[in-house]
């Protein structure tokens, strides 16, 4: 099938983008997740703005002192490449890694991953995992940026709290002596995963970030406290505790109950604790 | 309606800039195919999963169906046709020939731009194998198994050798049959010049979609077309019921006392009755309006009771209001049972019974090309010109002029290169559409099926219920076996798809390859509200393997025996060998296939590996089995027959011309057909071409399914070839005035060695066709021209029944053996599999390149219905798949490492001794998957008697057993 009829604009400027969004306007950034929607008709956008000519919008990946921004148009790939941050944040390689198929990561990209918000994605979820926050500007603000923390961001199934504003960039703090890992359990490699966990520790700091168990990827805040408490007999007991139905409600689909994919998320979860380049 | 908003764009495509005003929403992949007249992108789903349109944009490869034409204004593309200059091929696409990484070769141009893309990238680096998959998993096969395609990028890199021998002069002895010849197809394939049907129709074809049913079983109230009608574009809206002035029913593929068949017409007139059926028709300038004048459409239902669950709808009672057609009175669309010996006696007399319930999913064959028809009713002459995406152009030109009343001398059907069928492609439903609209409005109509049509109300197969019993005595001795076979049709196994015949395969031969004289079995074909029942390769093959198969492993584990003895102790010892329910295993290698696969795995060895894995908590299983091959089906009351016919022409310059009604689905039969030829006329194998896919230029056949052409083609090739010799040999005497006893014929010469004279092919057709003339130069010969018709039938097709009413549709019997190592991570239940092996025997292989080929492909598309693939539905009977992706298609990363032997045991029923192939690896993959999963996963207890074995089943399976072991 093919797309529903929508207006098209490709504005030079962000004043533009804005003004087209504030008119009912889809953002179109690399297209891969809402193209194919498009194409089944379950996402029938009256209009669209096509990000790619908006000059204040970066294809760049910048580390200043304490912070790493992903700019709006950097692509999956584009991170692939990025040698610095492959070093650092390995596992936001791993995550990228994962991710459909050399053509999508062409394309797609990483702030147009987490804006989808689906609970699988595998952006959202290792990035989560970073306390990142995403910077962005609403029509009305002027020169005004909001900065919305990621456990903020995600407000429900393929839902978040940009409402109306324009998402511009990822912005991460860089910690020192951070190590995390990426897992992603999914039926065939790099299918959509049916759960994927990132977990990240420094020290006195961790966090657990997991997707496919929520409508949104959501952080294990008692699991994160115990691995912090360094127990590890508290972290299995903390896992069992939260990883139960009635405490999540996992998208529906014919790959699984609730209760094999909690229990999948308890697995992962263990492994990249087990796998994790964390000093003992 | 406000004005479409139309957009200027330039796109450098290939060097050459285009520019156009276009739709926002015209995807490149549209833009490439019909404004710049690229058509090596192709379209095989919806959501970007297939890559078959990759291209590469501004030096990055994309999917052009996920990008917007407007988005790539500016932009440069590059398509398969810029990777080779002229006749130079780039060394991907000469190593994609050389290790035939291609079969149908639908995805081929996608993932050669993947492959080339990936080594530019590299830069002649290093890379792994691993690296060769991430690269190419964005592309789907459903051919090959992917394996071939990353040999081939190994050997563009110069890395590892091609499989394929050129076709350079053979040595004294050797013949052209037996030769692992690259195909001549690829070049074709390769270039991105595959003619689809997709590739034909101009500016001027109008595009047919249908109005699809959103309820599983409905009472239609009402049909609202008016808003459709006034959109822009649309030449046509029909209703089901406005449609049958124009048409009769659909004609059916098996027809049979006793079975009762729908007839229904190709659109719902009053009721439908699955998801998707389609109750209306749309035509419009181009797809996009068809499809939004499709979604104006308006359809008031009235809901019915829907059968979801074949088990509940065989219930069903006679006047239920959930029957889906009363007037058959139950669900039942056929019964069938047989029984043989004293089964109760012998059961009551066994040491030990095995009883289980044996169940296999619903999966199917899902070709990268889905259904596509171009139709061009001609009002001047009234004839039909139908391109069809079909396994079986001459019976589809036979019901077009059934349904259309049309004689069939105006009607030609062609049906070029075809992108992968597996059975799904035999049968019209859906194709009637587009001929019925252009007969209507006199205009070109293509219709192209969406994959999500096809997700939804395309053919689907397996989902088996069985109740399966065996009894043993302690030794091991196979006494008796039950099946008990329940099968769901979905709304239709026999009329609009041909998948009937695979449940009563799986209960005639699930006494396979066993001394087995006791045995009873029932089936049932029962009707649900699904999509229909189609054939898939396996065709119950695959059904009657698990089931024997199955039942002695069980036994093996509860007597204490080893799986292998209690084999040895059941096989059958001596050829012909008549299986109880009718055929006759004529001859082959079934003991010494399963010896031979034993020796290759190195069972000990496993075993011992096996055990050092457990010990470190990683559970392996391995299992082997034995299986058969019937293959050349040919059924009473079908238009599957127990024949085929060639034409073969001498041509005026010597070539040979072989025109057969077989059709090419990508099984290479341009290559292996030819090298059959050249050896069988000793004519030079460069000048033999094969032609297929036109009604009007070929002999009647019966086209290609059920692994027949290897029997049947090639049988009716030696018999062609036989009168074309005799009468060329006499030609040949009466030109050079020998004797034409001492002629011998060798490449393409005719040689008198007595009198050392000699001539050509070239010099012989010439003096026929021209001077001095066939008069002069056949004289004395049987027929005045250098062209004859071959035909073969084979000699233990028989419809006779014997006492029992027992008889053979199956010609011939192909047999080998099959074994996997599986992995098994009992934590998330997830099977990898680590390795296949598989001995088959096919007597005297016409290509080994070929059959390799065909043998990898079918154990990964096995393996993925086995372990990914699914068609379910919700309680409502919709389906919950719409896309590859959630199906769960076999991507580069479920490909095993795959270790093929072979046995030759000739054939006697074909001068050149060869069996039927192609359809080895979804006979036995399924039951050696199974098996090698309950070895893997013994230590806990769990049994493994249905699939599908995803990562959420296997882990049900284990908690099954340890809270069943814990009560």
């Amino acid at each position: 099938m093919r797309p529903a009829a929508f207006t098209y604009t490709r504005p030079a400027t962000l004043a533009d983008a804005l003004r087209a969004m504030a008119g009912g306007a889809v953002p179109l950034a690399g297209g891969q997740s809402l193209l194919p929607a498009m194409r089944l008709r379950s996402a029938t956008p009256q209009a669209l703005v096509d990000l790619a000519g908006v000059a204040e919008l970066s294809d760049a990946i910048t580390c200043n002192d304490d912070i790493l921004t992903i700019g709006a148009r950097v692509t999956h790939n584009a991170l692939l490449e990025h040698a610095s941050l492959a070093n650092e944040w390995p596992w936001l390689r791993a995550a990228a890694h994962a991710l459909g198929d050399v053509q999508v990561r062409n394309l797609g990209t990483v702030l147009g991953n987490v804006c989808w918000a689906d609970p699988r994605a595998n952006m959202a979820v290792a990035l989560l995992a970073c306390d990142a926050l995403v910077t962005a500007v609403a029509p009305s603000h002027g020169d005004g940026v909001d900065r919305i923390a990621l456990s903020d961001f995600f407000t429900g199934f393929r839902s978040h709290a940009l409402n109306g504003r324009l998402a511009t960039s990822i912005e991460i703090k860089r910690r020192v002596g951070a190590r995390g890992v990426y897992l992603e359990f999914s039926r065939q490699r790099q299918d959509l995963a049916l759960v994927n966990v990132c977990v990240v520790r420094a020290a006195q700091y961790a966090r657990v970030a997991v997707g496919g168990i929520d409508p949104m990827p959501v952080r294990l805040p008692e699991v994160e406290a115990a691995i912090v408490d360094g127990d590890s007999g508290d972290v299995v007991h903390a896992l069992h505790e939260n990883l139960v139905r009635g405490r999540h409600a996992p998208p529906q689909d014919h790959h699984g109950t609730d209760e094999y994919k909690l229990g999948l998320a308890v697995t992962l979860i263990k492994r990249a604790l087990a796998l994790g380049e964390v000093p003992a | 309606m406000s004005e479409t908003q139309r957009v200027s764009v330039v796109i450098e495509v290939n060097g050459r800039s285009i520019a156009a005003r276009v739709e926002p929403r015209l995807l490149l992949v549209d833009f490439l195919r019909d404004q710049a007249g690229i058509k090596s992108t192709r379209i095989g789903c919806e959501e970007g999963a297939c890559g078959a349109c990759t291209v590469e944009l501004n030096g990055r490869t994309v999917k052009s169906c996920l990008v917007l034409a407007v988005g790539a204004d500016g932009g440069h593309v590059a398509t398969v046709e810029a990777v080779s200059r002229g006749r130079a091929l780039s060394a991907v696409q000469e190593a994609f020939i050389g290790c035939n990484a291609m079969q149908c070769g639908y995805c081929t141009a996608g993932m050669v731009m993947s492959a080339e893309a990936f080594l530019k990238q590299r830069g002649g680096g290093e890379f792994s194998d691993e690296d060769i998959r991430h690269a190419l998993s964005g592309n789907l096969c459903r051919c090959t198994g992917y394996l071939n395609i990353v040999q081939a990028v190994k050997v563009a890199a110069g890395r590892a050798q091609p499989y394929a021998r050129a076709e350079t002069p053979l040595r004294d002895g050797e013949r052209w049959t037996g030769q692992p010849l690259a195909r001549r197809e690829d070049r074709r394939l390769v270039t991105g010049r595959g003619r689809y049907c997709d590739n034909y129709g101009d500016s001027h074809s109008l595009h047919a979609v249908a109005v699809r049913a959103e309820r599983a079983h409905a009472r239609i109230k009402h049909i609202d077309t008016a808003r459709a009608k006034d959109m822009p574009g649309v030449h046509l809206v029909m209703t089901g019921a406005e449609a049958q002035a124009h048409w009769h029913p659909i004609v059916a593929t098996i027809d049979m006392v006793s079975l009762n068949l729908p007839h229904r017409y190709a659109m719902a007139v009053d009721k439908v009755i699955f998801y998707g059926e389609p109750l209306a028709l749309v035509v419009a300038d181009n797809p996009y309006q068809a499809e939004d004048a499709a979604r104006a459409v308006v359809v008031e239902y009235e809901d019915l009771p829907v059968n979801v669950d074949a088990v509940a709808a065989a219930a069903v009672g006679a006047d239920s209001a959930a029957l889906i057609y009363p007037d058959w009175h139950s669900n039942l669309q056929i019964e069938h049972a047989f029984s043989h010996g004293d089964v109760d006696g012998a059961f009551a007399a066994a040491d030990l019974i095995v009883d289980e319930h044996i169940v296999s999913h619903r999966y199917g064959a899902q070709p990268m090309e889905t259904r596509v028809v171009l139709a061009n009713f001609d009002p001047g002459d009234e004839s039909l010109v139908v391109r069809s995406s079909t396994q079986i152009p001459h019976q589809t030109r036979m019901y077009l002029a059934r349904i259309f009343d049309l004689p069939e001398t105006r009607i030609q059907v062609l049906a070029d290169d075809v992108g992968g069928a597996f059975g799904a492609k035999l049968s019209v439903d859906c194709e009637l559409l587009p001929v019925l609209a252009s007969i209507v409005l006199g205009r070109p109509v293509k219709w192209f099926e969406s994959r999500s049509e096809w997700m939804h109300a395309g053919p689907a197969a397996r989902d088996y219920h069985t109740r399966s019993r065996a009894a043993f005595t302690r030794d091991g001795t196979l006494l008796a076996m039950e099946t008990d076979i329940l099968a769901d049709m979905g709304v239709d196994g026999a009329e609009r798809a041909a998948g009937l015949g695979m449940p009563l395969n799986g209960g005639n031969y699930a006494p396979g390859p066993y001394v087995l004289d006791t045995y009873r079995t029932r089936v049932r074909c029962v009707v649900t509200n699904k999509a229909p029942y189609s054939a898939y390769r396996g065709y119950g093959k695959d059904l009657a393997n698990m089931l024997m198969e199955r039942l002695l492993d069980q036994a093996a584990e509860r007597l204490e025996i080893d799986p292998l003895d209690i084999r040895r102790r059941n096989l059958l010892h001596r050829y012909p060998h008549q299986v109880v329910t009718g055929p006759i295993i004529e001859q082959g290698s079934v003991r010494e296939s399963l010896e031979k696969l034993a020796e290759v795995m190195d069972v000990p060895a496993l075993r011992a590996e096996q055990a050092r894995a457990l010990a470190q908590g990683r559970h392996l299983g391995i299992c082997m089995v034995p299986y058969i091959e019937p293959s050349g089906f040919a059924f009473p009351g079908s238009a599957f027959q127990n024949y085929e016919s060639v034409a073969m022409r001498i041509q005026s310059d010597g070539s040979v011309r072989v025109m057969t009604g077989m059709q090419n689905i990508g099984q290479g039969i341009e290559t292996s057909y030819a090298q059959v030829v050249a050896d069988a006329l000793g004519a030079p194998l460069a000048d033999v071409t094969i032609a297929w896919g036109d009604t009007t230029s070929t002999p009647w056949g019966s086209g290609t399914f059920s692994s027949r052409g290897a029997m049947f083609a090639v049988g009716a090739i030696g018999d062609a070839a036989d009168k074309l010799r005799a009468r060329m040999l006499t030609g040949a005497a009466n030109l050079l005035g020998v004797e034409r006893a001492g002629i011998v014929i060798d490449n393409g010469m005719f040689r008198h060695a007595a009198s050392g004279k000699s001539m050509s092919f070239a010099e012989l057709a010439y003096a026929c066709y021209v001077q001095p003339g066939s008069d002069v130069v056949l004289a004395g010969a049987d027929a005045p021209l250098l062209e004859a018709i071959g035909t073969y039938r084979h000699p233990q097709v028989n419809w006779t029944p014997d006492a029992h009413g027992r008889i053979q549709v199956y010609a011939g019997h192909a047999n080998g053996a099959e074994g996997a190592l599986v992995e098994v991570d009992v934590e998330t239940g997830r099977v990898d599999v680590l390795k296949v092996w598989m001995v088959a025997d096919h007597g005297v292989v016409l290509n080994p390149l070929v059959l390799a080929g065909q043998i990898k492909g079918g154990v990964v598309q096995q393996l993925g219905g086995t372990l990914y693939e699914v068609y379910d539905y919700d309680e409502h009977g919709k389906p919950r798949a719409s896309t590859l992706k959630e199906y769960g298609m076999p991507t580069v990363w479920a490909a095993p490492e795959i270790e093929i032997h072979h046995l030759t045991t000739p054939a006697t029923s074909t001068k050149v001794g060869s069996k039927g192939g192609g359809e080895d690896g979804c006979i036995a993959t399924s039951t050696v998957l199974m098996g090698a999963v309950e070895d893997a996963l013994r230590p806990l207890g769990v049994k493994v008697m249905s699939s599908p074995l995803s990562p959420a089943r296997v882990r049900a399976m284990i908690e099954a057993a340890r809270d069943g072991a814990s009560a």
